[in-house]
């Protein structure tokens, strides 16, 4: 199983050291990015970090946030790589802020679970298939230990 | 019908791609395709459907080239959303 280490910083933010580049691998560059798991995309990341990239420009979509307003954002094509795994994604480009986010779908790319740990940080597994049945629910009761049956009186 | 133009800043594309969908594909897509990706050149008003972002895009720039594309989410208010209370992404020197 691939493990993968990053740190929490002084926020206790989960935090880890990636690579990323555009058209071709010599254009890379190291970066330390936040790993949020409340944002939906691949990765965000400043526009004026972007451009030494050679990241393909892909044209603009939509970005909606925790307060519900919704913003225009540049949209990029580029690979990201975390000790030696790499996954290619959209990166939105944003004009204002300092920050690199992983979101969802880089997990999602890479194929990985995040584990937060006291003692080691940021703990990155491989993902496995869940083998579990479905949680029983009002719609879909246990079949093992179904509800009485009621009767109309 | 196309519009032809030149757009001298990205939120102008942006504001262009959504009215065109809104306008011309937003009703159907809506029930024929939601949660797909929808990339729309707003130099030719086509739009180019995929099963992710990537896929849109790319498939967009393999059917029409050069064209200036904005991405939408069939049936959600954008494509990316954050739950997060970073200040990132707010109006910005670059769309106004």
């Amino acid at each position: 199983m691939g493990v993968k280490i990053g740190y929490l910083d002084k926020l206790g933010h989960p935090n880890v050291k990636i690579k990323i580049w555009g058209l071709s691998e010599q254009f890379a560059q190291e970066f330390e990015a936040m790993i949020d798991t409340g944002f939906t995309g691949f990765l965000s990341m400043p526009l004026t970090a972007a451009f030494p990239l050679a990241l393909t420009l892909f044209g603009t979509t939509s970005y909606t946030l925790a307060d519900g307003s919704t913003s225009p954002k540049l949209l990029g094509y580029g690979t990201v790589e975390l000790d030696g795994e790499q996954a290619q994604g959209s990166i939105v480009l944003e004009a204002n802020s300092s920050g690199l986010l992983l979101g969802m779908e880089f997990l999602k790319g890479l194929n990985k679970a995040l584990l937060l740990s006291p003692k080691n940080g940021v703990v990155l597994v491989d993902d496995i298939e869940s083998q579990s049945t479905p949680a029983a629910s009002p719609q879909n009761p246990d079949p093992n230990n179904p509800p009485p049956e009621t009767k109309a009186t | 019908m196309g519009t032809n133009r030149q757009f001298p800043n990205p939120s102008e594309i942006a504001a262009a791609g959504e009215e065109i969908y809104r306008d011309r594909y937003r009703v159907n897509f809506e029930k024929e395709h939601f949660g797909k990706y929808v990339a729309i050149n707003v130099r030719t008003g086509t739009a180019t459907l995929g099963d992710t972002p990537e896929a849109a895009m790319n498939n967009a720039r393999t059917e029409t080239g050069d064209g200036i594309f904005h991405l939408i989410r069939v049936g959600f208010p954008s494509v990316y959303s954050s739950s997060s209370q970073i200040p990132y992404g707010r109006k910005d020197w670059l769309f106004g």
